[in-house]
């Protein structure tokens, strides 16, 4: 019996933060320690808003009370920064919002999202993940690459798993036949990348960026070409197996959670982009936490302004919301690094495409946590003030990508925010 | 430019919400806008500029009340280009170039689509890491499947002589010409060679083919579709007959070329519009012709989201376990118009009292005696007529619990009248209660929408989507709610054609059926799919003179495909 189903009965019965820990105490880089300035990005991304009376803290700027939304948060909140006051251009609705949410634009394809920004300004790549699929009308896109083309998110944390590892053991495709060494694995990727740039020489300047992504990700996989196999990357302690199969909502959430922690500990990826859910009516239930409706934007969220039943079903949902990411802040606090731990070097930010369960583009629900090794001021409350492109600007500069500009009116960093 | 093109978009996107619909739902009005300056152009991007990026960009709606007027000073074609496979196109590819019948492709990340609600949108196609991996481990599998295999099926010697030097050029080059759908450069067959070799030197020949076969199936080559064409002429290229081989074949048969096709554009004779047409008629005689041309109405009837719709257990008993029957009746019917029927023509998709059941599907269509296998059967419910009123359909169209006379609406203005719906304003509260009693429907919807800011722009699509209210959120034929008889009357207005009160969904189809305005949108539409691209103002000359030959062939939905075969935007590009 191997170790997925023992530890999904782990996380069952126990505190998901502990197990979290005793897996990430598993985990050991594979060669050398990230370079000692390597900071990471996490988006990490809800749908429909909050209950507003309920999220936000109470007090000043340092002797904040955080609000019953965020309990699970409360061992945190030194590492915190709240933001209230944010407010969104375009007309808010969940669709201008949330191209806005990441890329300072009200329309999908406008420009680039500022997990895709920061990763091409650092040399890395970003890992897009979802919690549900949702493509058929844009809803489930919050990353855009350079040429605002969307950039799908994967939802399998199996496929999640083999875009930055390679295949599970033999199931994620044929076993490496006799002979197959890493320089033949190597020579394969070679003659793709040889048609590749023939294929460059030949485009409009319009065509080339899909060639320069379709590079980027061979290269990508080249750096998975170990000596022992055609496409395994060491990374001890991580077993491929956890990730496998179908899971339901919960548990696929953590294990997404799971696998950012094991990228971070490996350092495998930097820059993540992950959607809990997308936003509007899409059939995620949340039966799981003893809410009703099948839908639960329509059936809960939508209503919940002014219905307290509502409210209080909504309110459920933030808790949920803030217990994952007090669990992907535990996590990347398990893992040792330099003489702190991973989440020492991280900025995690919590947002969203509007204010409440009927829309709106004010009072964004906004939460930092991390200060990116010592760029980010914590531990405050900010009530007021901050435009939310030049967030965005303040969080590229605290991962090392200084941008000058960002979105629809982005001008430079937030002093209230660095450092 | 790039500001004029951001404007546009928040002018389509924004300021009509809040100015109201009037703007919005005019469209069409201005075919010249923004002519063709910013063909192609997309180059590297500037943080902070919005650029021209994305698929919207150089999307300029065409179609609506006007006409579309072609301006021959202002035609120009779209640009140079690649155009990856989809997920289905490469399943079909894999099928008939490896004979592999596994559809592995189904599990790879999903094709993000154009926001016309087309999946084969050439823009957003992309490789990245994830779109990568799964190329390279399908690859894998394919080439360990295949050397398993009978390699005498790629080339003849294979199976006997692979350890000979001519037979591995040989095989190399029949390989290459089956994947890449051309023959190789001198380069490429020298590459490919190198590798074959460096494999044999680690173990065999058969590791050697092994090798070339997983690398060509991760060139770019075999997961792109080029359109690069020939030398320019006055900033004009024709696209290649290699080119043209390809673009014809997953047109038409969703997959690669068949002998025919190969042969053609090895003598170098598709270049010809007539050639063009001729094969795809021939094309469209074949097997595979079907699910291929049943895709762009899979899509234009966004029946793409049939499997994941949400309805309610209690209201629709048993519905998951319809949805792939529902899924099959609705591509067979629409098969059966344009390939069982002679002249295959749009007022049958549209009226036709036709439909497929089966036992399964029986209660939705209200039959009775259906047997195990879909067959088809004449409908007499007055509500009934063609692909609209498709259980199907209505399920797609229709909410979790109820019908949705919005979303109904909606779709007709947007899919078959090529207007644009702009999203509700601000703030604004679009939960319809649950039914009060002795309330319609129809009379909640108005009672809600009835005021500003709702009325302007739901005054263009209640009174359409009040047409399907004898069909329930399932597509089930009733005469009564909350114990009311329904009023399915209803109201078409800022047409070209068809303005004024109709009596349900039936005349609501046969009044679609007739107006100029549904068949330039439905010329549009095709446009958008088989070119994989929004159109822009530039390609008014091409459309117009697509719907001119579909009208001309008697709105044959067949000769909508050869029509757009034929059409300049489709075996020209511009340079740049």
């Amino acid at each position: 019996m191997h170790n997925l189903l023992s530890r999904r009965n782990a996380l069952r019965g126990a505190g998901a933060a502990s197990i979290m820990a005793a897996f990430a105490r598993q985990l050991k880089h594979a060669g050398a320690a990230p370079d000692a300035g390597a900071k990471r990005l996490i988006v990490f991304w809800t749908p429909n808003g909050v209950v507003q009376d309920r999220f936000w803290p109470t007090g000043g700027v340092q002797d904040f009370t955080l609000g019953p939304a965020l309990e699970a948060l409360k061992p945190h909140r030194d590492s915190l920064t709240i933001v209230k006051g944010v407010t969104y251009s375009g007309t808010g609705d969940h669709k201008t919002g949330q191209p806005f949410s990441t890329s300072g634009f009200v329309a999908d394809n406008a420009g680039v999202s500022i997990d895709q920004e920061i990763a091409a300004g650092v040399g890395q790549q970003s890992l897009v993940l979802c919690g549900q699929a949702k493509n058929e009308n844009r809803r489930g896109f919050i990353s855009f690459d350079k040429s605002g083309a969307w950039v799908t998110p994967i939802r399998s944390p199996q496929s999640a798993y083999e875009s930055v590892f390679g295949p599970i053991g033999a199931g994620g495709g044929a076993p490496p036949p006799a002979g197959r060494d890493a320089e033949l694995s190597n020579k394969i990727l070679d003659a793709a990348i040889a048609d590749i740039k023939d294929v460059e020489k030949r485009l409009p300047a319009s065509e080339l960026v899909k060639m320069e992504d379709h590079l980027a990700a061979i290269l990508e996989l080249k750096k998975k070409v170990g000596p022992g196999g055609p496409t395994t990357v060491s990374c001890d302690g991580v077993d491929g197996n956890v990730f496998a199969g179908e899971p339901d909502y919960p548990t696929r959430v953590k294990l997404h959670m799971d696998l950012i922690a094991a990228c971070i500990a490996c350092d495998a990826r930097r820059i993540f982009s992950y959607m809990l859910a997308p936003a509007g009516g899409d059939g995620t239930g949340f039966g799981f936490l003893g809410v009703s409706g099948g839908d639960y934007h329509n059936d809960i969220a939508h209503g919940s302004p002014g219905d307290p039943a509502k409210e209080d079903m909504m309110h459920k949902v933030d808790l949920w919301h803030a217990e994952q990411l007090a669990y992907l802040i535990s996590a990347l606090k398990s893992i040792p690094e330099g003489a702190g731990t991973a989440f020492d070097n991280t900025v995690i930010l919590w947002t969203s495409e509007c204010t409440h369960g009927n829309h709106g583009h004010q009072n964004i629900p906004i939460v930092l946590a991390g200060n990116a090794g010592g760029t980010l001021k914590t531990g405050q409350f900010l009530s007021a003030g901050v435009k939310y492109e030049n967030l965005l600007i303040s969080l590229a500069h605290a991962v090392g990508h200084p941008l000058a500009t960002f979105g629809l009116g982005g001008t430079g960093p937030a002093s209230e925010l660095l450092v | 430019m790039q500001l004029s093109w951001n404007g546009r978009y928040i002018w389509a996107g924004v300021m009509l919400a809040s100015l109201g619909c009037q703007a919005t739902i005019s469209g069409g009005d201005d075919v010249g806008r923004g002519q063709s300056d910013g063909a192609g152009v997309a180059g590297s991007s500037t943080t902070g500029e919005p650029g021209n990026v994305g698929t919207s960009p150089l999307f300029e709606p065409l179609g609506g009340p006007d006409p579309i007027v072609c301006d021959p000073s202002k035609s120009r074609t779209g640009g140079r280009r690649i155009w990856r496979l989809t997920r289905q196109q490469y399943d079909n590819s894999t099928a008939a170039l490896l004979g592999d019948s596994t559809a592995r492709a189904k599990a790879f990340n999903p094709e993000p689509g154009s926001e016309q609600g087309f999946q084969n949108d050439a823009f957003s196609l992309r490789v990245r890491a994830a779109e990568a991996s799964q190329f390279q481990a399908a690859a894998r599998a394919l080439a360990s499947q295949t050397v398993a295999g009978d390699l005498g099926n790629i080339t003849a010697c294979a199976a006997q002589s692979l350890n000979d030097a001519s037979c591995q050029t040989e095989f190399v080059g029949a390989l290459g010409k089956r994947l890449f759908r051309r023959p190789l450069l001198d380069a490429e067959q020298q590459r490919y060679a190198e590798l074959f070799a460096m494999g044999q030197l680690k173990r065999d020949a058969l590791l050697g083919a092994e090798a070339v076969i997983e690398a060509m199936l991760q060139s770019p080559h075999f997961l792109y579709r080029f359109e690069l064409g020939k030398d320019p002429v006055a900033g004009v290229v024709e696209l290649t007959s290699w080119e043209l081989a390809s673009l014809l074949s997953y047109t038409f048969l969703g997959g690669p070329p068949d002998a025919e096709l190969s042969s053609l554009a090895e003598a170098g004779a598709l270049d010809v519009p007539a050639t063009l047409e001729a094969q795809a008629r021939r094309m469209l005689q074949t097997s595979a012709a079907r699910p291929a041309a049943y895709e762009l109405y899979r899509q234009l009837f966004e029946l793409t989201q049939l499997p994941d719709i949400p309805k309610d257990e209690a209201v629709f008993p048993d519905f998951d376990g319809k949805r792939a029957d529902l899924a099959s009746s609705a591509q067979a019917f629409v098969q059966s118009v344009l390939f069982d029927e002679a002249g295959s023509s749009l007022q049958s998709l549209l009226t036709s009292k036709l439909s497929f059941v089966n036992q399964n599907l029986a209660p939705l269509f209200g039959v009775s005696g259906a047997g195990a296998v879909l067959a088809p059967v004449v409908l007499e419910e007055p509500a009934r007529a063609g692909i609209l009123t498709h259980p199907a359909l209505m399920s797609v169209l229709g909410a979790r619990t109820r019908t949705s006379p919005v979303n109904r609406g909606r779709f007709v203005r947007e899919k078959l009248l090529c207007h644009i719906v702009p999203d509700p304003p601000e703030g604004t509260d679009t939960q319809v209660p649950p039914l009060a009693p002795a309330l319609s429907a129809r009379q909640q919807l108005d009672a809600k929408t009835g005021g500003e800011p709702c009325a302007t722009c739901h005054a263009r699509m209640n009174p359409i989507g009040f047409g399907f209210e004898k069909l329930d959120g399932v597509g089930r034929y009733r005469t009564e709610e909350n114990g009311q008889a329904i009023d399915d009357s209803g109201s078409l207005t800022l047409t070209r054609d068809i303005d004024g009160a109709f009596q349900g969904a039936n005349e609501l189809a046969t009044k679609l059926a007739s107006s100029a305005q549904v068949h330039e949108c439905l010329a549009v539409q095709g446009f958008r799919y088989v070119l994989g691209r929004p159109e822009r103002g530039a390609d008014a000359c091409s459309i117009v003179a697509v719907r001119d030959r579909w009208v001309g062939a008697n709105l044959d939905l067949k000769e909508l495909l050869v029509a757009l075969a034929g059409s300049e935007a489709y075996r020209l590009r511009s340079e740049d």
